[in-house]
This record gives C-alpha cells, structure tokens and sequence, in this order.
C-alpha cells in the first residue's frame, strides 16, 4: 500500500505544480468534503465492529500512553535535530511540537514573530504527514498496529485516520482517533508554552 | 476537529443500528480505498499548488525535512518502547 500512497501523493505534486493556483485550491478544499465523507464511513467500520469499544473500555486510561510517546518522542527528535544542525534548542522542541499539524502552528509561530521558524515548522509538519502515509503501512507489517499511529501524530485522528484504518483493525482505528485528539489538544499549549 | 467528531459520530451511530445489509457494509470497505486514493492524489495537489510550500522548500525543506523525519523516528521508538512494556498482552493477538 505505501508505494500505491506514494505515487498518487507524487503524482498529485507533480499535477499540483503544473495546475493554476485557483484550481488547485479548489480541489483542495474538495478534499476537506471527500476527508468528513471517509471519516463518516469510517466511523460506520467502527460502529459495525461492536466488541471494539469494550476492548477499548477495558484498556482504559492506558490508552493516552499512546499520544504521550508521540508527544516525548516527537519532541526528542526535535531536540536531536536542533543539535545536528546547531539551532536554539528550543527552536527544535516547537518544529516538533507541531506533531504532523501544519496550518496551526505555523501560524501561531509566525503571529509571534517568528516567521522564519513559523514556515519551518510548517514544512516539517507538512513533510511529517507525507511521511506518514508512506510509513504507517510499513510500520503496521514489521512493528506493531499501535506503532503505526506514532507517525502521523495529531493527524491520526483525521487525514491519516483512515490509512491506519486500512492497514491495521477496528480497535487501533479507535486508539488511532483518541491519540489524534489527544495531540490535537496538546499541540496549541504546548506551543504557546515553548514561544514564552 | 467539531466537523471531524460529528462526521465519524454520525458513521458510528449507523454503524451501529445495523441498518446497512452485509453487500453495502463490503461495498463500505472498497468505497474507503478509492476515497483514500483519491484524497491523498488531492492532498498532494494542494500540497504542489501551495505556492507557500514551494516557495520556502529551496531555503528551509532540507531543514525541515531532517525536523520531519527526526520527529517521526522519535515517535515511532518511544510509542514502539511503550507498547512492548504496556500493550504485550493486547498486541499477541495482532501481528
């Protein structure tokens, strides 16, 4: 599934560049309608799959160590580049933080005043989810189900939701959208926190 | 995120009454992966449209992209670590 990804990701790059601007966006925003249409039929796979909830039920509260290894690892990674390319520290901690959410963080960075390190983290982030469709199949195969919502981060309770679906089963799907929405919710405070 | 929540709420409560007869729920299923196809084929036009995005990839993507892939392969090891210490007993059954 990641090469089928990756080329009609590529593909649409490529159209993407060629295409004028007033088209493009149009068709990206059909994208937003064509995401709420998979999502609701993703949410009827779930509703379909009743034991679903009561494994979920019974994992409980344990469930949130999922987005908290995204959330420290992510940041960790940030860290590590910060160092490898001699950047302030804390500049890696923010590109980070934007856990795979590009429009956000972007824009709360650059409203601060930082719109170099603004665009950054919205390339890294943008980078992130085009990772993320390519790796979630590969992670799901030779890792575990559980590691494969790692990638997308806050993405997985949306545009990546239904690639883990496809790849994984109805329960992940479930921990995949708690993880997603977990992120989803860190990501302002966390930047807010890190801008000072 | 609210139209996001009631989109897959909505799925979820016809999911479950069990309206939908067994050939519909398959055709569900295929309907996803064309949906999905065409989405990421989308996504990747808004992404090569976004003067934005290619404006700023010849100053900052390569710098970016090490942000990118460093915080993924961060993730992917701490919620990995996570799950062999955590969720030994709720991944046997999986892969």
């Amino acid at each position: 599934m990641s090469l089928t990804i990756l080329g009609f990701l590529s593909l649409g790059v490529v159209v993407g560049l060629f295409l004028p601007s007033a088209v493009a966006e149009v068709l990206s925003s059909a994208s937003t309608w064509m995401l709420l249409i998979l999502i609701f039929s993703v949410g009827i796979d779930l509703g379909v799959n009743k034991e679903v909830f009561a494994q979920i039920r019974r994992l409980g509260l344990k469930i949130l160590l999922v987005p908290f290894g995204v959330v420290a690892g992510s940041i960790f990674g940030g860290l590590v580049g910060a160092l490898i390319l001699q950047d302030p520290i804390l500049d890696g901690a923010v590109i980070a933080s934007g856990l795979g959410w590009y429009s956000l963080p972007g824009i709360m960075i650059t409203d601060a005043g930082r719109p170099i390190l603004g665009t950054t983290t919205f390339l890294a982030n943008c980078f992130r989810e085009v990772i993320s469709f390519v790796t979630i199949p590969l992670i799901a195969v030779h890792l575990n189900h559980y590691t494969a919502i790692a990638p997308p981060g806050a993405a997985a309770m949306d545009t990546s939701l239904p690639v883990v679906r496809a790849n994984t089963d109805a329960e992940t799907a479930v921990v995949s959208f708690v993880s997603g929405a977990t992120c989803t919710i860190v990501v302002p405070i966390l930047i807010g926190a890190l801008l000072g | 995120m609210t139209m996001i929540i009631v989109a897959i709420g909505l799925g979820f409560v016809v999911g479950l009454s069990d309206i939908l007869g067994e050939r519909i729920l398959k055709l569900n299923g295929k309907f996803q992966n064309v949906c999905l196809m065409l989405l990421i084929l989308f996504m990747g036009i808004g992404i090569g449209g976004n003067p934005e995005v290619t404006g700023a990839l010849g100053t900052l993507g390569g710098k970016a992209l090490l942000y990118a892939i460093l915080s993924v392969l961060g993730a992917v090891s701490c919620v990995y670590a996570i799950t062999k210490v955590f969720f030994k007993k709720e991944l046997s059954s999986k892969n």
